[in-house]
């Protein structure tokens, strides 16, 4: 192990700040402040899209176009449901409901497995919505 | 294994098996039930078969985390147990009791029960989840108190961890908050009130810190990351377990006759409740994902893995699904309550005692770990119960999706009965998700019998 390389089993968070921030931010989005946490995670992005070292890079890339996709997956295929089947049918409910907490729930756990690359000072690229790294 | 005595935990794991296989062939009686009525009538009733689910599902976790104790208090503490004697006779008491009171279920009628075992002298029985027999309880209480004693003389004689402290005071807070099941007064708005003080302060109070306990232990075990790192996540899971869960109570109080402020109350501390699993995900892949060697018990880290995720959903997800007042007007008592209690217990205590078990069992039996074959056989039951009982969980909440919809939010509601008809194709299809279950749990039995090199001690 180099000077320069944490010793992840002795510290508690020897990733970046910044990147543990993105990724913080994109589970805040999905959890508890929808919207300004994605606004907050925005603002990190262009400040530092362009300076920060590569892995934090990342983590900003990731998140912020991981939350713009998933958001959209999210809430659009939800509303369809709910515009193709009727608010009073409840088969719509069914789907609508169903459909809304698994790819919610999905999210997040991607979100978890960022945040503990975050920590860990690791790059990670979300399935499926995740952009390509930085190299 | 470093010290003798932690031998004792083997007949309870043995025990605690023995009943999850009880519990699932009745869970299995059961979802057969749903949707052929008289399955099983008049000899096993659904109102009996499911006292017998429930029950030897509280029973057999109760095994799982005494033998989790009686394993993980000598290491911690670095000394031998205070009395293995003691730990063995009440193994015996309470596997006995056990197996009587099942069997007093299902041999004889509940109130002749009642009569026979004093409940004119201290009516305790009739109230789900705690229908145990006076004596049983009064059973409960006494190796409850040998138990702590025995674990509590054991640390005061060895070394303190944070992980044993933390353990400690949720295997007391479990016995003391036990004790309400004998309080049983007769305004059924207090009754249901102090119920939950059992129920609720168990699952979301006091188990939380016995399930971050027994976690911490094998994540430092498995990993090698150092104890001051866990020690500290640690700390934070059961801080926020016990902010959120305790007047999170509240959300089991909404329109039972308790005044209207614990809708608030219970709204809000139960929205945070997802809080300290979701640090428990974080904590368990955080932990995973920084050990530098693999080590050799991959079933293990699979299933403490499978903990914090499942834990999350069940009793995060699923539990903020139907917990806010407005919400829970109409979902009350519906079958998202069951779609969340299935994956809840799963994720958070089935899983956690399943992955104790697995890091212990090839130390009891004297081996570092299982053989490739006996892992990938462990493994394929993890992937098959925990798939399945998403399906479960999936096909519960469609289900209690299309009741509250046709029973309560429609402008012409259908009768219970009458909906239950309407949500059967989601019946049949929990049954199914169910046997697939049942076969996940008997691929885990085989997993025991698997032959193959097992990796050898390392002594130091």
């Amino acid at each position: 192990m180099s000077a320069q390389e944490p010793d992840l089993l002795k510290e508690q968070m020897p990733g970046p700040r910044l990147a543990i921030l993105a990724e913080a931010l994109f589970l805040a989005n999905l959890l508890i402040a929808p919207g300004l946490a994605f606004l907050a995670l925005l603002v990190l992005w262009r400040r530092h899209r362009d300076s920060a070292p590569l892995v934090v890079r990342n983590h900003l890339q990731q998140t912020v176009i991981a939350s713009i996709y998933g958001g959209a997956m999210l809430v659009g295929v939800s509303v369809a449901i709910f515009l193709l089947g009727g608010f009073d049918d409840p088969w719509s409910w069914v789907l609508g409901i169903l459909y809304f907490v698994s790819f919610h729930a999905t999210l997040v756990i991607f979100g978890v497995v960022g945040l503990n690359h975050a920590i860990l000072g690791r790059s990670w690229q979300y399935p499926f919505i995740g952009p390509d790294l930085y190299e | 294994m470093k010290y003798s005595s932690q031998s004792v935990a083997l007949p309870y794991f043995i025990a605690a098996i023995g009943l999850f296989v009880g519990q699932i062939i009745f869970g299995l009686a059961m979802g057969l039930q749903y949707v052929v009525g008289d399955f099983l009538f008049p000899e096993i009733p659904f109102n009996v078969a499911r006292m017998v689910h429930t029950n030897l599902l509280i029973v057999w976790l109760l095994f799982g985390f005494m033998g989790a104790t009686y394993f993980l208090i000598p290491e911690e503490a670095e000394t031998e147990l205070y009395s293995p004697k003691l730990a063995l006779l009440m193994f015996w008491i309470f596997l006995i009791a056990g197996a009587a009171t099942i069997l007093g279920y299902l041999l004889v009628p509940y109130s002749t029960l009642a009569e026979m075992t004093g409940n004119n002298i201290l009516a305790t029985m009739g109230r789900e989840f705690l229908e145990q027999p006076l004596l049983t309880k009064i059973g409960i209480v006494i190796v409850a108190l040998a138990f702590l004693f025995n674990i509590t003389m054991t640390m005061l004689k060895g070394r303190k961890t944070v992980i044993s402290i933390v353990l400690l005071m949720g295997l007391w807070g479990l016995a003391i908050f036990f004790l309400f099941s004998f309080y049983n007064p007769g305004n059924l708005v207090k009754d249901k009130f102090y119920w939950w003080w059992v129920v609720h302060l168990w699952v979301e109070g006091v188990w939380e810190l016995i399930m971050a306990a027994i976690l911490a232990f094998v994540l430092i075990k498995v990993t090698g990351v150092d104890r001051e790192v866990i020690e500290k996540w640690l700390y934070v899971i059961i801080t926020l377990a016990l902010v959120t869960g305790l007047i999170g109570t509240g959300h089991h109080y909404f329109w039972i006759g308790t005044p209207s402020y614990w809708q608030w109350l219970g709204s809000i501390f139960s929205a945070l409740e997802p809080i300290p699993f979701f640090a428990m995900t974080v904590f368990a892949f955080n932990m995973v994902n920084r050990r530098r060697r693999e080590h050799p018990n991959k079933a293990a880290v699979l299933w403490a893995l499978g903990t914090g995720v499942m834990a999350f959903l069940g009793a995060g997800v699923w539990g903020f699904l139907h917990t806010l007042a407005p919400v829970n007007y109409y979902t009350h008592g519906s079958q998202i309550t069951a779609a969340h209690g299935h994956m809840a217990f799963y994720g958070a205590y089935v899983l956690v005692v399943l992955t104790i078990i697995s890091y212990a069992m090839p130390l009891l039996r004297g081996r570092a770990a299982n053989s490739e074959r006996s892992q990938v056989c462990e493994m394929w039951a993890f992937w098959l119960m925990t798939i399945s009982m998403v399906f479960i969980t999936l096909f519960l909440t469609a289900a209690g999706i299309l009741q509250v919809w046709l029973q309560r939010v429609s402008d012409t509601p259908m009768p219970f009965m009458a909906v239950q008809d309407q949500i059967a194709l989601f019946y049949w299809m929990r049954l199914w998700a169910g046997v697939v279950f049942a076969a996940g749990l008997v691929t885990y039995l085989a997993s025991f019998f698997v032959k193959g090199d097992s990796k050898p001690l390392i002594h130091a």
